[in-house]
């Protein structure tokens, strides 16, 4: 019995101070529409150091910025690994053009050879 | 005919298209948005190939030398898609992602539109061909201003300087569109691979 109402009174102490950063991180910092940018630009050039403190500071009371960094941060490595890969293999292996555009193609080059 | 032994039989331009006409369509299929503008490419590209004949040196792969043609050709055409009127009220128009509210939390997270957690999202196990292949098609799916500015910096992997100098667009507009891009992208993703699951 105890033990339950010291758990349920920490979780709502918790959720304040929760709500607190919040509503703190909301007022101190712009936006999300201008953090989601910030997060962007960061993969292209390096951020300021005020620009650097705002994603920081924001992405602590905003799950959805933070989830949106995290998310930019895996799409950027799956892309910077398939650079790596060499796609040779994969270009021999597709199906290549079509009869149509084939036919086409060899006509206009027929013409330019002779 | 060969004269020079250099240029072997099979190099005779009447084969090219049998034998790298398949692998350069694929090459720049994977490169651009439409089937149609591929096969237009590996038109031009044979087509050039043939009146510079001459200036094939021998030294490299035909293939190769073909598929730097190729290249110069694509690039030309990233280039006409950006300067196309038509694309252009892509990125003048407003907001036109409508991630966030305008209202009352100006600047807010959209709840519909924010960003769903990625718990069986994609770490080790994702295949990368799956991954690349759903990136293509959200990338068709883009406003083609956009996705050809992504192309180049994400798939080219064209350095910033060179793609604002070749573009003639400024470091500001530069960012502003890769930010629209990725925004496009990761919600499609999301979309496209969380029906998936």
């Amino acid at each position: 019995m105890f033990g339950n109402a010291l758990v349920r009174q920490i979780i709502s102490v918790m959720k304040i101070k929760m709500k607190f950063i919040k509503t703190f991180t909301d007022l101190v910092t712009p936006p999300c529409e201008d953090i989601t940018r910030l997060i962007s630009k960061s993969q292209d050039t390096e951020l300021t150091l005020k620009e650097k403190w705002q994603v920081r500071i924001h992405i602590i009371g905003c799950k959805l910025c933070h989830r949106y960094q995290e998310q930019l941060q895996k799409m950027n490595s799956l892309l910077k690994k398939n650079r790596k890969i060499s796609n040779k293999e994969d270009l021999e292996k597709k199906e290549g053009l079509s009869p149509e555009a084939y036919k086409k193609i060899k006509s206009k080059i027929d013409k330019n050879i002779s | 005919m060969a004269q020079s032994s250099k240029k072997a039989v099979d190099n005779e331009p009447q084969n090219w298209l049998d034998d790298h006409g398949d692998y350069l369509y694929n090459y720049a299929v994977s490169r651009v948005s439409s089937r149609e503008a591929a096969e237009d490419l590996v038109q031009e590209t044979l087509l050039a190939a043939l009146k510079n004949y001459s200036s094939f040196d021998g030294k490299s792969n035909i293939r190769t030398w073909l598929t730097g043609i190729l290249r110069h050709k694509i690039m030309d055409h990233y280039r006409q898609i950006y300067k196309s009127d038509k694309n252009k009220v892509d990125i003048e128009s407003g907001n036109i992602d409508d991630f966030f509210d305008q209202g009352v939390n100006k600047g807010r997270w959209r709840p519909e539109r924010a960003p769903k957690a990625w718990s069986e999202w994609p770490d080790k196990s994702i295949n990368q061909k799956e991954f690349m292949k759903i990136l293509g098609e959200c990338l068709n799916d883009l406003p083609e201003r956009i996705a050809t500015v992504f192309r180049m910096s994400q798939l080219e992997d064209m350095d910033t300087k060179i793609i604002c100098k070749d573009l003639k667009i400024s470091a500001t507009n530069y960012w502003v569109i890769m930010h629209r891009a990725r925004s496009g992208l990761r919600r499609c993703l999301e979309m496209l691979w969380l029906d998936k699951s």
